[in-house]
């Protein structure tokens, strides 16, 4: 399902969402039931169209500012199970408020608690109906559970309306093969991946449906373009494997096989620790392990995303991103170390520690200008030095671990 | 009797009506088992009992064995185990508890059961598994079973669930195998709230991720109630240990020897496929029944296995967990298999279902085949909100159309917390009834409510060796271009014995040409024009 959480982070802002607008508010008191043991059904209810004049962009109401930032605050560190505490008292003040229920929607979702994510975006379109990004959220929690049908329905009617949505399309091909309407889906595919060809999760589900209507070799092709773009992706593989046995090449076959194996076991031990950071989002334990486990396997893609997790949720601590680019470092990662070195020497530039650890690093590399930069300022010439004065700032906080 | 238009039979075959009617209260009342405590701390306390279908006493009905569990206070009080229990048909679908003869002593946890003529005396034979020492009961000619465990070989003090019999290596005795589940030891395996048991953000019992597979056992059978541990010599022991959790027998390759199906919880499934040398090679990644068509290794429970799509080859539907689909392996190209679970229509409605015991069988007689799943959770907490599941579940029955199936509705009956179960005719009226165990609580036996006027045939097999109920052998029907195929095996996956009869329903034709039998040995035996709406028992013809 994570193709689907993907799919989601395009639409998780809507445009009353922003934070800035209220974070100066208070955090609202901690509620005396888990938050996590709520039914989004039980939330208030409020006739249809109650909420009609409501455009999006406008400003929320004063009294709710205080939940909402709250919920938004939470949110802006994946800490779901506050953002939702935040977001459940904003709908006991104003029931039915539109872009919370949306928010609420997107959050169940990530949590893979699908029919409540269904019960929110169903309140939202009753209120804001033909809601592009919300009928087709709606969409991706229907096919979630299973209901292919409806999820088809909401997917073909945006397409009707904005046959541009790719993302639509996509989970409509998906929603096709589930349904065992091969031609389509594969029709469907096609059009999706010419207008986003770089999409891998994508083309492994092309490859699959493929390879379920028996076009073995178009299936290899497929799977094979999958897996040299996403190299870590174990599912590319099975699909390889599995055509290369139709195909009656054994030993290509199983030397395929042995790959998905190994990319598949860090895969599923990769997946079990997200599942309990979903609803733990702050333990830096099961953080840390991602990051052993993405390093272990060469995976230096997936030690940057979660040195950037880190980051996000316990922002300005020094130790994420040093130890972030010291696991880069060690890797032989040179390019994502530089960029990881970059940004410590951005972010903490007048930290004792980040210098003398910088200093090391540029002098172990050999790299003499960047060394004597940073002794520079352990020399106390430049003790205050700030990142506008860095040359290459730009580049730098494009491409920093935790950028 | 009117016979119904195929229009009206096909109008029928969509209804949603119940196909079963309950009748626990009058064909088995008051019958109940035990798993453990309702909290389900532990693992152990999750997968319920087992039961057996099959006609041990030859009266021509089928009986039923109820395996019960056991509970942890039990054990520790030193109190006997409750034991197997025999319960014999009357002959319309109603049972009485069987008497002195069919009392049996108990293991320490019994989890499942398989039923088979060990010793060639034309009585099926008992064995029950265990959380503890596997079980031998020894028919004693249909007055009743003798325990035969004493040095039967069926040693191990393991936790095994589900076993099944075939001769894989015809030579006329019928050999065991035996899926062991996981270690488990009560002192060191970790209970309930131990940090990391956790399911969707709830603390749940541990297991079986993080605890030690048991690996699977094969037992070579002499023929006399006595087997020989092979797992080593036949390959079995090749393969990671899984966490077993059923077993089907069938002809996977369609090459006249008897492959092995094993489901594994949370990890991929095996496909044992016979070598034809006392051998098996494991080759279910190879054969596309390993995962389903993600490549992701599912909680594999359940078991069904019948010729779908009348290809000679049997096609398999497998249960698992929650929030993962049930899958349906389609034979196809070669030896492989197709995973079609969505397109068949049985994928979207298990994903909030946790499904265990599973069959098929033409429960509407309607000529396609249908599907019974029984569901229900692991974790009484799945009640919670936001799990998008529920502890208690609805059953379910797919009735099988040309391609794909139609969901409709079981019984009216509350959801309630399903383990495994079996079909067999129990009211010998032509069409398939069920029985069904819960986690723990009563037994459920199901009458199927199908309306007359719909043709069946039936074949029991009587072997002239050792394998007197013809086990592995295909049985060929033959009208018009058409054919239909059938296995004869007691296997029933999940903790479950089916009785040794092939069943097929046959909507409006009411003429076949003919029956061929596939023995084990490769003898074709061809019997012209069958009557429908009979159980025929073909003797095995020594002449050809």
């Amino acid at each position: 399902m994570m193709f689907l959480l993907n799919l989601l982070l395009a639409f998780t802002q809507l445009p009353t969402l922003e934070l800035a607008s209220t974070a100066v508010q208070e955090a609202p008191p901690t509620p005396e039931v888990d938050i996590l043991d709520r039914n989004a059904a039980d939330l208030p209810r409020v006739a249809a169209e109650t909420w009609a004049s409501w455009k999006p962009g406008e400003e929320p109401s004063i009294h709710v500012l205080g939940a909402l930032t709250h919920g938004n605050e939470a949110y802006g560190v994946n800490n779901y199970p506050v953002a939702l505490e935040g977001y459940w008292d904003v709908l006991e003040l104003s029931p039915g408020y539109p872009p919370v229920l949306h928010q609420m929607g997107v959050i169940y979702f990530r949590l893979h608690r699908y029919t409540d994510a269904i019960e929110c975006f169903e309140r939202f379109l009753l209120q804001v109906p033909n809601y592009l990004t919300a009928t087709r959220a709606l969409g991706h929690a229907l096919y979630s559970v299973g209901r292919y049908d409806h999820a088809r329905i909401h997917y073909e009617n945006i397409l009707r309306t904005d046959p541009a949505s790719h993302e639509t399309r996509r989970g409509l091909a998906l929603t096709y093969s589930k349904l065992g309407e091969t031609d389509l889906s594969i029709l469907a595919f096609e059009v999706y991946l010419e207008a986003v060809p770089t999409n891998t999760e994508a083309r492994t589900q092309f490859a699959e449906v493929l390879y379920d209507a028996e076009r073995i070799e178009d299936a290899l092709a497929q799977a094979r373009q999958a897996a040299a773009e996403d190299p870590f992706a174990p599912r590319p593989w099975f699909i390889t494997s599995r055509a290369l046995f139709d195909l009656g090449q054994d030993e290509n076959a199983e030397i395929a096989h042995a790959k998905f194996v190994a990319l598949n076991e860090v895969s599923a031990q990769v997946r079990a620790i997200e599942s309990q950071l979903l609803v733990q989002p702050r333990r830096f334990d099961l953080l840390l392990a991602l990051i052993t486990l993405h390093k272990d396997s060469g995976n230096a893609g997936g030690v940057r995303d979660i040195v950037s997790r880190l980051t996000t949720i316990d922002p300005g601590e020094l130790r994420w991103p040093k130890y972030g680019h010291l696991v880069l470092h060690e890797m032989g990662d040179a390019s994502g170390a530089l960029d990881a070195a970059r940004f410590l020497e951005e972010n903490y530039p007048t930290s004792r520690e980040a210098i003398e650890h910088l200093l090391e690093f540029y002098t172990e590399i050999e790299d003499v200008e960047s060394a004597q930069r940073i002794g520079a300022k352990l020399d106390g010439k430049q003790p205050g030095g700030t990142p506008e004065e860095t040359p290459d700032r730009d580049e730098a906080s494009d491409e920093h671990p935790g950028g | 009797m009117f016979a119904l238009t195929p229009m009206l039979l096909a109008v029928l075959a969509q209804s949603d009506d119940p196909i079963f009617v309950e009748v626990t209260g009058e064909a088995l009342p008051g019958v109940t088992t035990t798993c453990g405590s309702p909290n389900k701390d532990w693992i152990m306390e999750v997968n319920g009992g087992g039961l057996a279908l099959g006609d041990l006493d030859n009266d021509g009905d089928i009986d039923l064995v109820i395996v019960d569990g056991s509970t942890f206070e039990r054990i520790e009080a030193g109190t006997i185990s409750l034991p197997p229990r025999v319960f014999l048909n009357e002959g319309d679908g109603t049972f009485t508890k069987g008497g002195k003869g069919w009392t049996l002593p108990a293991g320490r946890w019994g989890t499942g059961a398989a039923l088979g003529d060990v010793d060639g005396d034309g009585f099926l034979d008992l064995v029950v598994t265990n959380w503890g020492a596997n079980r031998l009961y020894l028919n004693a000619a249909g007055q009743g079973f003798v325990d035969a465990t004493h040095e039967c070989g069926l040693d191990g003090d393991t936790w095994s669930t589900s076993a099944a019999f075939l001769d894989y290596d015809h030579d006329g005795h019928l050999d065991l195998y035996v899926t062991g589940y996981l270690v488990f030891d009560r002192k060191v395996t970790p209970p309930r709230g131990t940090n990391g048991c956790l399911w969707k953000g709830h603390s749940v019992m541990c297991g079986p991720e993080g605890l030690h597979a048991e690996g699977d056992r094969l037992y070579k059978g002499d023929g006399n109630g006595k087997f020989v541990d092979v797992t080593e010599a036949a390959g079995i022991s090749a393969a990671t240990p899984g966490f077993g959790l059923g077993v089907m027998t069938l002809d996977a390759d369609a090459d006249g020897d008897t492959d092995l199906y094993v489901t594994n919880d949370s990890m991929p499934n095996f496909l044992w496929e016979n070598q034809g040398d006392g051998t098996f090679k494991e080759v279910a990644f190879r054969r596309g029944v390993g995962h389903d068509n993600q490549g992701r290794e599912q909680a594999g429970m359940g078991i069904a296995c019948a010729d779908w799509n009348h290809d000679g080859r049997p096609d398999l539907f497998v249960t698992n967990f929650s929030g993962e689909s049930n899958v349906m392996y389609r034979s196809s190209r070669g030896k492989s298999f197709r995973e079609r679970s969505g397109p068949m229509g049985l994928g979207g409605p298990s994903l909030t279902r946790l499904g265990w015991g599973t069959g098929f069988g033409d429960l509407n007689l309607d000529g396609h085949l249908d599907l019974f799943v029984l569901n229900g959770h692991v974790y009484p907490i799945a009640d919670h909100p936001g799990t998008d599941t529920t502890y208690a579940q609805a059953d379910q029955v797919f009735l099988g159309a040309s391609d794909r199936f139609h969901e409709s509705v079981l019984a009216e009956t509350r959801p309630r917390v399903s383990r495994a179960g079996a079909l067999a005719d129990l009211d010998r009226d032509g069409d398939l009834d069920l029985v069904a165990l819960s986690v723990e609580g009563p037994v459920h036996v199901f009458r199927n409510e199908t309306p007359k006027g719909r043709h069946w045939i039936a074949f029991a097999l009587e072997g002239s060796g050792a394998n007197t109920f013809g086990l592995g052998a295909r049985v060929e029907l033959v009208f018009g271009v058409q054919h239909r195929w059938a296995e004869m095996r007691t296997s029933g996956g999940f903790q479950a014995s089916v009785p040794a009869e092939v069943h097929f329903g046959l909507g409006t034709v009411d003429k076949l040409d003919a029956v061929v039998v596939h023995w084990p040995d490769g003898k074709q035996q061809r019997i012209e024009a069958p009557a429908v709406d009979q159980l025929h028992r073909i003797p095995e013809d020594t002449t050809r």
